[in-house]
């Protein structure tokens, strides 16, 4: 069995964001040489998030709106994680909606999708230097 | 926990209940007292009448809702034998319906 390991770093420049990382996850995978196996891609952080769905910028706006909802940044001072000096207590429950990893099947080679799964990398406390973990194993 | 020995290998750690989650996050108690406020926002215990499922006796619909919002497992990458972790990362069994035994499934493959 054949293992594989890399980082992907992100700062994004805003407090939340969704960011496509298929084509990163592919090339990982093309590098690997593994085509029969397993991928996790999980986020290193946790106010962060790593899930499947539709690369569609409508619902990126509806899950902002959706998860600010379930789980509002203000006021900061509604959240006991926040007197530790943190304002991100929020981030911590939007990642927990979200997910923090996904596995994915790897056949011949290629990612084993339906036709709508793509990996997005999900920033609920941006603005900093961030890590995802891509291990893929397999032969 | 047992570790293996070489780096090829992931972990699987899942609640094998349905009313249990197993998650990562951050092992401090003010956010853990902020999940337990905001589940009970999002799926109230009580009264215990809303759910259809507790008209099957049971009284525990709003620790199924509270599971899915935590999640069921995680999936951790082993390296060099250890846990490949980010700084903060640490994991949880998360209960919502306890009081009685339960248990968690850690399945680990690799070489």
């Amino acid at each position: 069995m054949k293992s594989f390991r890399k980082e992907l770093w992100f700062n994004l420049p805003t407090r939340r964001g969704f960011v496509n990382i298929t084509p990163q996850v592919e090339t990982c995978l093309h590098e690997s040489e593994i085509h029969e196996g397993l991928i996790l891609v999980s986020a290193m952080h946790i106010t962060a998030s790593v899930f499947i769905n539709d690369d569609e910028s409508g619902l990126h706006l509806d899950y902002e709106k959706w998860l600010e909802k379930l789980a509002p940044h203000e006021p900061i001072s509604q959240y006991r994680h926040n007197d530790t000096g943190e304002d991100n207590a929020d981030a911590h429950m939007k990642r927990q909606i979200m997910g923090r990893e996904v596995v994915v099947a790897v056949t011949d080679g290629k990612l084993d999708f339906g036709p709508w799964e793509q990996i997005f990398y999900g920033e609920f406390d941006g603005k900093r230097r961030k890590r995802v973990l891509i291990k893929i194993i397999g032969d | 926990m047992v570790k293996p020995q070489s780096g090829k290998c992931d972990r699987l750690v899942n609640a094998m209940h349905i009313t249990a989650s197993v998650f990562i996050n951050d092992d401090e108690s003010g956010l853990h007292l902020d999940y337990e406020k905001w589940l009970e926002k999002l799926a109230p215990h009580k009264p215990v009448q809303q759910y259809r499922h507790n008209d099957t006796r049971a009284n525990n619909a709003d620790a199924h809702m509270k599971r899915q919002v935590m999640g069921r497992e995680v999936v951790v990458a082993v390296t060099d034998g250890e846990l490949d972790f980010g700084t903060w990362e640490q994991i949880f069994y998360g209960e919502f319906d306890g009081r009685r035994r339960k248990r968690v499934l850690i399945k680990i493959i690799g070489e």
